[in-house]
């Protein structure tokens, strides 16, 4: 029965391990699945991360190409500027040298026509005026340039085309020229006929008489205005790539910045990935363990059931041998005893049938094989008993050991109520027990008491018990013809006997069934002796445990 | 013994054991009890007597006896066997069975019990004992007892 629960306990303790390990197994499994996972999305990362880089580098560099090209427009823009003051300038000088040339040479009229001419038919304004400001000359430049015709203009103030707000400018250059200081050429705003603001580029002359007196100013009028707003447009474009460009930088910057969060973000998922491969690496390494472990335990168990397997093989050998040793007794119960019967009933019927032809010591020998074909059946089913004993099972039960004794002490005087018997009988516990194997114990101890000092004047008997811890103890002391203490190892084996049959009957299976019995209830069974004082037997039970 | 099959049987003694069987007659004898006794020396002999079978086809098998002595441990056909046909079929059931045997082992007693013995008898090894105990089973089961009518 034991083993076979421990032989399950095993299976089924082998299967809670086999099932574990699978389990880590999977989670193993999981892990790894889990750890390449995250090293392919890392990898992603990292490519993500390298695109950026290449995308920011790409915009570093477009942004570079833009501001180059925003500044060779600035150089290209202050060149077209540059070259603009300087046809501008060389105009202004070539009309001044001219109208100074025709003037000096008045006489020239011929030259002075041509000179006209080319006033009339220069697409810039030229206009002279008196030092007070009345216009004095018109050419049709101005006409094209300011809607006025040279009939409008003529004898009209000059402030006929200078915006309100412009109007202190010329004071200013007729105080210069007034004082004979030169005047730079100068860009400024006039209003046409029509309303419309114009820019122009304005070169200042004055005008003298033969004494050389200023005596009116010549202006050289550029309309500007196309040129302005073509700089105006540039100057805004600049601008505009400028801002662009700072748009860029600070995109720039933040894509740097972001590159940089990447990178870290990358390293720390790099770090993470390797503290994770190193964690699998250790998974790895426990699983194996786990493993080997497993692999030991299945060797472990495969011994255990082998061990087993001839641990059942070995008990199924000795319930074969149990088996037979059933079968023979259960022979010998039957058979054993009928030849007995038959001896001794034949006897019988000889001495009942023959009696008048037999003589006294035919009579003597009748008598005595009908008392040993009596021992014999004795003996026969003393040795039953005995085995039986083995094979019956403890049924526990809580049994008044005083309501037994009692009972027997008083069956054994009743069967002989001559003989004096002075018997102490103690306090006797309780116990838990087989009720008919205890009942069985305490006759043979009774039995033995009474057998054993029957050649006594006066028998003292004494019975009590004691606890010890978790037994109670029962003793049966008497003062009977007790027994050499050299021979107690005999004491208690099946048919060893202290005494002849003639000194005392017996068939030595008492003692024998008393320690069986004892044995079966996990309990202890002893004896102290002494040749003609006496004899005490002690038996100690377990309180509440079963065997 | 012929002449007796289909008279009235008082006993049926089944006991492959002669001395057993001389001696229980004896016994019975002694206290005229015997008169009306059949003795088989077997089970199958026993099984093929109560149901008119083979050697003792044609018997009238309603003519029951009043009680069977049943050996327990017998050749063949065991007693054990003899009396679970007999208590399992509705003819033969409530003839009393006394199961006398030499053992006193437990299993015996309980199975026959349990198969409706009507009596145990352990056979005492002391011919006096033994006398008396078969004597006291004749008396009981064909004076003290009353069988149901049929």
């Amino acid at each position: 029965m034991d083993r076979k629960n421990r032989q399950s306990d095993l299976v089924i303790a082998e299967r809670e391990l086999a099932f574990q390990n699978e389990e880590k197994e999977k989670r193993a499994a999981e892990l790894v699945i889990a750890n390449q996972e995250l090293l392919f999305q890392n990898k992603e990362k990292e490519k993500r991360a390298a695109e950026l880089v290449i995308a920011n580098k790409e915009l570093i560099f477009q942004n570079e190409e833009k501001e180059k090209r925003a500044a060779e427009l600035v150089i290209a823009n202050e060149e077209l500027i540059f070259q603009n003051e300087e046809k501008e300038k060389r105009a202004a000088e070539l009309i001044i040298s001219t109208l100074a040339g025709s003037v000096q040479r008045k006489k020239n009229e011929e030259y002075i026509e041509r000179l006209a001419a080319i006033v009339e038919s220069s697409d810039d304004a030229i206009i002279s005026k008196s030092l007070d400001g009345t216009i004095k000359s018109w050419n049709r430049g101005g006409e094209k340039m300011f809607g006025y015709t040279s009939k409008e203009a003529i004898d009209k103030n000059i402030s006929l085309i200078i915006p309100p707000e412009f109007v202190s400018e010329e004071k200013n250059i007729l105080e210069k020229i007034c004082k004979n200081e030169t005047i730079d050429h100068f860009e400024t705003t006039r209003i046409k006929k029509n309303g419309e603001r114009i820019y122009v580029a304005i070169t200042v002359s004055p005008l003298k008489d033969k004494a050389g007196k200023i005596v009116g100013i010549s202006k050289i009028v550029r309309d500007i205005t196309q040129r302005k707003k073509a700089e105006e447009e540039l100057i805004h474009a600049n601008k505009k790539l400028v801002s662009q460009n700072e748009e860029k930088e600070k995109r720039a910057a933040e894509l740097i910045i972001a590159n940089k969060e990447l990178d870290f973000q990358n390293k720390e998922k790099e770090k993470r990935a390797a503290e994770l491969i190193i964690a699998n690496k250790e998974l790895l390494f426990q699983n194996e363990e786990k493993e080997k472990r497993a692999s030991e335990l299945l060797i472990a168990n495969e011994e255990l059931l082998f061990q087993n397997e001839e641990k059942g093989k070995r008990a199924m050998e000795l319930e074969s041998v149990n088996k037979e040793l059933e079968s023979f007794s259960y022979s010998v119960s039957h058979d054993l005893r009928a030849p007995l019967r038959a001896i001794n009933g034949f006897t019988r019927v000889l001495m009942e049938d023959y009696m008048e032809q037999l003589d006294e010591e035919a009579k003597g020998v009748m008598d005595d094989i009908i008392e040993n074909s009596n021992k014999m059946g004795e003996l026969i089913d003393n040795l039953l008993g005995f085995s039986r004993i083995s094979k019956q099972q403890v049924m526990m039960v809580n049994v008044s050991i005083k309501d037994i004794v009692n009972n027997l002490i008083a069956e054994f005087k009743r069967e002989d109520p001559e003989r004096i018997v002075n018997i102490t009988i103690k306090k006797l516990e309780d116990i838990m027990g087989d009720r008919r194997m205890l009942k069985q114990v305490f006759i043979n101890l009774i039995s033995n008491a009474f057998k054993y000092t029957g050649k006594k004047e006066k028998t003292d008997i004494e019975i009590g018990s004691y606890p010890e811890e978790n037994f109670c103890t029962y003793y049966i002391r008497d003062n009977g013809a007790g027994f050499d203490m050299r021979y107690y190892d005999k004491l208690f084996g099946v048919f060893q006997r202290m005494h002849s049959s003639n000194e005392f009957e017996g068939t030595g299976v008492g003692l024998a069934i008393i320690q069986r019995i004892i044995t079966k209830h996990g309990g202890k069974v002893w004896a102290e002796g002494k040749v003609n004082e006496g004899a005490c037997f002690y038996i100690s039970l377990p309180k509440s445990k079963i065997n | 013994m012929n002449q007796m099959i289909n008279s009235e049987i008082q006993i049926l003694l089944v006991e492959d054991n002669k001395s057993d069987a001389k001696l229980t007659i004896r016994a019975l004898k002694k206290h005229n009890l015997a008169n009306n006794l059949i003795h088989l020396i077997d089970g199958a002999q026993a099984l093929e007597f109560i149901f008119g079978k083979g050697e003792f086809a044609g018997r009238n098998i309603d003519n029951k006896p009043r009680v069977i002595f049943l050996d327990l441990k017998m050749p063949k056909v065991s007693g054990l066997e003899v009396l679970r046909t007999i208590k399992s079929d509705e003819r033969t059931k409530l003839i009393p069975v006394v199961m006398m045997t030499s053992s006193k082992e437990e299993k015996d007693i309980i199975e026959s019990h349990k198969l409706g013995v009507n009596s145990y008898v352990v056979k005492p090894v002391d011919f006096e004992n033994f006398s008396k105990t078969i004597t006291d089973l004749g008396f009981y089961w064909m004076v003290v007892n009353t069988p149901p009518q049929h």
